[in-house]
């Protein structure tokens, strides 16, 4: 429904827009920026604009609905009348109609007919018609679901299923004010119309619709203890993955590339093509890769750990183990990055001040330890933020090779040890063991969202203050 | 003393490259161990570093090529990797392409104009292009599944559907051409302006042809992330002909993964060397890149 209202809203705003860029206005500037604002808006906005809008309401399974479907629903709904008798029937086709059989009565008819009068004359010879499946049958009874069969001696009947015929009625009658009275119990359904329920005795009755709920997903994040602490163990071990993440590659990536400064020719040459595969190979592949080799029984690495009789490491399903893994691959994937940025610096710092501190009697510890690291450092720092902003979102990461588990248990939503929080609503979104959450999910994505602009502003001003 | 430091250095030199060597094996090992995997007989994750049994049925099955197996039986896969890596290559291909029409001249605006709001709008491009666009997954599957009732080639399980979602994903190309096209000096233009060009005429016959390197690069770089893409393909794709390789690979490990070991090995491969050597072919401008604000990584 949001998403409906604000595509066509934005396709709206966006024809005045280009009416007026490219008839009446005719600036260069915008004309030039239109066709990429169109794409952004409809393709980056209005998706945008609908997980906000998922965020405010309570959009998960069992209120998956609109409220007039879920009216439908409870309009529709039959039931089969006390005490009366349900009857067999079948339907066979002919070339141009079709002959509706009930024991020794039958009658011939077309689907788009009202009513259908059962008779014991022998109208068509069963032996020349073919007889319905009972999906072509269902077929015929979702076309015109109301028709009335009338039968001699037993009265009005409808089709029930694709084999039984049944007097129903329906379930829940209508009331004047909108609301529903059940049938059997002649008691009146109470809508709550906050949760975006029927209920009958506090029990819910029939699908639930999605109604606004505001802040309560944020309040629930923050305040609810079971959802707290779902969400605050997912981003502790978020913020310490990427942190770790960023802090390993950085090292082994500033080490190999001060050692490979000081080598010379092709040797250099051949190591740093080494060292920047991993990053050539996409990483889904590469990851991929990982999870086949962690294999607990018959992974390459146990088995290569099985030469030195050690016993085989549950690599992924157990949950510091899982954790060392996810970070050895994501070294593995990110450290030639590191390398590659890191040489770029080394090359850019004037040899003259290493002349200058040898002279000084500087040694070559002292060197890494208060000229080149610390100048290093200073280029990297926008660099590493960066790198920590990409690692907090870094999907691929944690999803392809271990799915974000081992499964904790006992926690009220599910969580694994390995989750980070984009893995998190991905698992809340479309495939919790509890179903489909995307009220939450989106609650979550917006939170992410805070956190990685909020790193991403920072990172800017130090930049500013930097390169000032 | 001399001959004492001489010494010392050759021995630190000679433990530098032990410890090179030691790192470079480490890079190395998942990558001897899967091309072994993908030579080697059946597809046993435990296949050793050197194969044992020599075989091409792994690659044979990833190709669709008929081989007989152990039990003399002819096996032909069931599943179209070619087609699966062709689709990523043609999807990756025109979403770089079409990307980077899309955004050149949106940076030239940028790059060259001056008008309202343009410092807060390059702002917000950068800070909206922030958002986890997991939750928007939803959005393009009900957008993509509106739009085919009306353009069929647009819908979902459709590849153009899926590119018309990715050139929502702009404004980081944009920032990255803006930041080219302010170290390019405006008086290149202006002559052929004076030579009664438009101003389109001069964007597209002076300023773009100038840009070729870096168009090369992003287009690249973009054509690398779109091939690398699993979740929206895997979301918007479903009919196994239509899927992108990303999406289709996923078969092989999600079902009985040690009995597929091999041939995912093989795929993986095929998939791989493309991108890597592409990867390769512009590494150096990359790293250029790269300083600039962090591409991938």
């Amino acid at each position: 429904m949001w998403l409906s209202y604000a595509l066509s809203l934005s396709v709206l705003v966006l024809s005045i827009l280009a009416f007026y860029i490219y008839v009446i206005s005719k600036k260069d500037a915008y004309r030039f920026f239109y066709p990429a604002l169109v794409l952004f808006i409809l393709f980056s906005i209005v998706p945008i604009s609908y997980s906000v809008y998922v965020s405010f309401t309570n959009f998960k399974t069992g209120h998956l609905l609109e409220r007039k479907d879920v009216v439908e629903i409870f309009a529709t709904e039959k039931i089969i009348e006390k005490d009366s008798k349900i009857l067999n029937y079948s339907i066979l086709k002919y070339s141009q109609n079709y002959l509706l059989v009930v024991d020794k009565l039958s009658a011939v008819f077309k689907p788009t007919d009202n009513t259908i009068t059962l008779s014991g004359a022998d109208l068509l010879s069963p032996a020349d018609g073919v007889k319905l499946s009972s999906s072509e049958v269902m077929k015929i009874i979702d076309e015109n679901p109301n028709l009335i069969i009338n039968h001699p001696t037993l009265g009005k009947y409808y089709f029930y299923r694709s084999d039984l015929l049944a007097k129903t009625g329906p379930r829940y009658l209508k009331d004047g004010d909108g609301g529903f009275t059940d049938v059997v119990t002649g008691e009146k359904l109470i809508e709550d119309k906050v949760e975006g329920q029927f209920k009958l005795a506090g029990e819910a009755i029939g699908p639930g619709y999605f109604t606004f709920v505001g802040l309560k997903n944020y309040k629930e994040l923050f305040f609810d203890p079971a959802t707290k602490f779902v969400f605050f163990k997912a981003l502790s071990w978020t913020i310490t993955w990427a942190t770790l993440s960023v802090l390993l590659t950085f090292s082994l990536g500033s080490f190999l590339a001060v050692l490979l400064n000081d080598l010379e020719g092709k040797a250099k040459f051949a190591y740093r093509m080494i060292f920047i595969i991993p990053y050539s190979i996409p990483f889904f592949i590469s990851v991929l890769i990982f999870k086949g080799m962690l294999n607990k029984d018959f992974g390459e690495i146990n088995n290569l750990l099985s030469f030195f009789t050690i016993s085989p490491v549950p690599w992924l399903e157990n949950k510091l183990w899982a954790r060392v893994s996810v970070l050895m691959v994501n070294l593995w994937l990110g450290f030639p990055y590191m390398l590659l940025v890191i040489t770029g610096i080394l090359q850019s710092i004037p040899k003259s001040i290493y002349e200058a501190s040898s002279l000084e009697g500087a040694t070559s510890f002292q060197n890494f330890r208060f000229l080149t690291f610390p100048l290093v450092l200073r280029a990297m720092i926008p660099l590493l933020m960066g790198s920590f902003a990409f690692n907090f979102n870094n999907f691929v990461g944690i999803y392809l090779l271990t799915g974000g588990g081992p499964v904790i248990s006992n926690v009220s939503t599910p969580l694994g040890e390995t989750d980070i929080l984009i893995s998190y609503t991905y698992r809340l979104a479309f495939e919790g063991s509890q179903g489909q959450n995307f009220a939450t999910a989106s609650a979550v994505s917006m939170m992410i969202f805070a956190i990685v602009v909020s790193i991403t502003l920072l990172n800017f001003k130090v930049s500013k203050k930097l390169s000032n | 003393m001399r001959a004492y430091n001489n010494k010392k250095t050759s021995v630190k030199k000679f433990l530098v490259h032990l410890l090179l060597i030691a790192i470079a094996l480490v890079v190395l090992l998942p990558i001897f161990s899967v091309v072994t995997v993908s030579l080697s007989k059946g597809g046993s994750l435990k296949a050793g570093f050197i194969p044992s049994d020599l075989s091409l049925d792994n690659w044979k099955y990833i190709l669709g090529i008929p081989y007989s197996n152990a039990l003399g039986e002819t096996v032909i896969s069931p599943y179209p990797v070619m087609r699966w890596l062709f689709n990523s290559l043609k999807v990756s291909f025109l979403s770089a392409f079409l990307m980077l029409a899309f955004s050149t001249t949106a940076a030239y605006s940028l790059s060259r104009f001056k008008f309202r709001g343009k410092d807060s709008s390059i702002m917000f491009l950068m800070v909206m292009q922030m958002f986890p666009n997991m939750m928007a997954m939803i959005a393009f599957y009900f957008m993509l599944d509106f739009i085919g009732q009306g353009v069929p080639g647009l819908g979902v399980d459709t590849h153009g559907g899926l590119i018309l979602i990715y050139l929502g994903g702009t404004p980081f190309n944009i920032w990255l051409l803006k930041g080219y096209f302010d170290t390019l000096p405006r008086s290149i233009e202006e002559s052929a302006r004076m030579d009664g060009c438009t101003h389109f005429q001069a964007f597209y016959k002076i300023v773009l042809p100038l840009c070729t390197p870096m168009l090369a690069v992003i287009g690249l770089l973009t054509f690398i992330s779109t091939f690398s893409d699993f979740i929206l393909p895997s979301i918007l794709l479903k009919s196994q002909d239509q899927m992108t390789f990303a999406v289709g690979i996923q078969i092989f490990i999600s079902e009985s993964f040690a009995s597929r070991w091999g041939q995912f090995a093989a795929a993986s491969i095929l998939g791989a060397l493309p991108i890597s050597l592409l990867f390769f072919s512009i590494h150096r401008y990359i790293v250029d890149g790269l300083s600039h604000g962090g591409v991938k990584g």
